[in-house]
């Protein structure tokens, strides 16, 4: 078993017409014995930027911390906001730099401009190669799962609330049918003038 | 069969000259490669020679393996014991999927037989007509499915001449579970869903596993993208995270409409999966077959 599979973890981010949204699970497991169904695994790295991390839970919230610490050091030496492409390079760096001993996540990350407000998704592997695209991005022990909902959910130019509605049931179906992830799941709907954050409980086994 | 190992390595010969006294002794080597410490069992029983003192034989019923590192001296001209590799099995993707309404069924494959990065057929559906009401969608390992498939019939066959009846799609569901587990311990590499009408007119469709565990469910997807196919099915058929679930049941319509959704989506992300999909409507009428396009790439 692989060790981006030993804690469980399942993220979809979606793009829609002037909005993004990204969802994860909550489950922290140890192999098949779930320990919490709480865990964060989507941090906020700016007032429109966020990015999950599936994998190694101690990576996840290392990766994390490193995030957070090298996105206040660009804000407070350039005195302007990071761009979600400008995160996506430093998160990529990032991974890279350990080339060869890598932390064991594989990011999505999902943010609007901070001056444009164009939505902006990407995901990455765990030694940084990143991928942007224009409609969704997967990642987790369920990415087949959440491939196939995606790829049949998923339309262009989605509102808010019907981005929603089709990425909390792509997620949620999709963390059905994988034994390592699930346990309720959060989405982050990013919007020009707000987050609308929902936790969905979905069957909890 | 022995394996003479005269004028193999030195250090060998040497210790088992040591230790011929023995009338037979484990040999056990440990060595490592790479960094990772490999353990490479050889489990000899060798014998003092009466007719060549300095020679030893090698009964082969008594090896279990022996043993071949990779890299370590195995080109031409090596004195290495060599491990020889036989795969019995393949993988030629495709992909199944069935579904079971109140008076039909439909089972659907699609048409692509591949192996590795190469596509061998974009022509071959996986499934085969069995009976008036009955069709197998079966896929994994090719050669097993043919002959999984010609056996299959042959009992069909028999059993018809047997009984003057056809066989049911219940039958050939509990005969086809037997089959499989007859090879419990060699099995055919094949993943099998069984779709027809029961003995009551309701569509029914039967999954398997490769040794024959098989449960009656509504709906049900095999093969190369069943994990991209199934959760789909859950959501859209067994209306599982949806909040506002359509009313009424599922028609033929529907179902088709469905079944070529999902193999859109499928071919997108699965290579295994594309070029075509079979649909068959199984009702009481009979069976009615359609043929949709898919992606080639």
């Amino acid at each position: 078993m692989s060790i981006l599979e030993y804690n469980g973890a399942a993220i979809i981010a979606m793009k829609g017409k002037n909005c993004v949204a990204i969802a994860a699970d909550r489950r922290f497991g140890i192999q098949a014995q779930t320990v919490s169904t709480n865990f964060q695994k989507m941090f906020e790295m700016g007032p429109r930027l966020y990015i999950g991390l599936p994998g190694l839970a101690t990576d996840v919230q290392t990766v994390a911390q490193k995030l957070q610490f090298r996105v206040n050091l660009y804000e407070l030496r350039e005195n302007r906001r990071l761009k979600p492409k400008t995160f996506m390079s430093m998160v990529s760096n990032l991974l890279y730099e350990r080339r060869f001993g890598p932390y064991f996540v594989e990011p999505v990350i999902a943010g609007l401009d901070a001056k444009t407000n164009e939505p902006y998704i990407a995901s990455m592997d765990l030694i940084g190669c990143p991928m942007v695209t224009d409609e969704f991005v997967v990642s987790g022990t369920c990415s087949e799962q959440m491939y196939g909902m995606c790829e049949s959910l998923w339309k262009p130019d989605m509102g808010p609330k019907e981005l929603l509605d089709t990425i909390s049931q792509a997620l949620q179906s999709a963390v059905d049918r994988d034994a390592v992830s699930g346990w309720g799941c959060m989405v982050h709907i990013i919007e020009k003038d707000k987050v609308t954050t929902t936790e969905l409980k979905g069957r909890m086994d | 069969m022995n394996f003479n190992l005269r004028g193999r390595k030195k250090n060998k010969l040497m210790v088992c000259t040591i230790l011929h006294c023995f009338k037979s002794f484990l040999l056990f080597y440990f060595f490592s490669y790479k960094q990772e410490v490999v353990y490479h069992v050889i489990f000899f029983e060798i014998r003092r020679n009466s007719h060549c003192h300095d020679g030893l034989n090698i009964t082969d019923s008594y090896i279990m393996s022996v043993l071949a590192a990779p890299g370590l001296g195995d080109t031409y001209g090596s004195d290495r014991p060599k491990e020889v590799y036989f795969s019995p099995y393949a993988q030629n993707g495709g992909t199944t999927l069935a579904v079971a309404g109140n008076d039909f069924s439909v089972i659907a494959s699609d048409t692509r037989l591949s192996e590795g990065f190469s596509i061998h057929s974009r022509t071959n559906p996986k499934t085969v007509q069995l009976t008036g009401n009955t069709v197998l969608a079966s896929c994994g390992f090719f050669g097993d499915v043919l002959t999984l498939v010609k056996i299959l019939k042959a009992r069909l066959k028999i059993y018809e001449q047997d009984h003057h009846q056809k066989m049911s799609t219940t039958a050939i569901s509990a005969m086809l579970s037997t089959m499989l587990y007859h090879k419990r311990f060699f099995p055919y590499y094949t993943d099998n869903i069984v779709a027809g009408l029961d003995n009551e007119g309701r569509g029914c469709v039967y999954s398997f596993d490769p040794v024959g565990s098989y449960e009656r469910e509504s709906f049900r997807a095999g093969g190369s993208a069943s994990s991209m196919m199934q959760p789909y099915l859950d959501n859209r058929i067994g209306h599982r995270n949806n909040p506002n679930p359509p009313k009424g049941p599922l028609t033929k319509e529907q179902a088709v409409k469905l079944i070529k959704d999902a193999f859109i989506a499928a071919t997108e992300r699965d290579i295994y999966t594309g070029d075509g999909v079979v649909i068959h409507v199984i009702t009481k009428d009979g069976i009615e077959t359609e043929s949709f396009g898919l992606r080639n790439d």
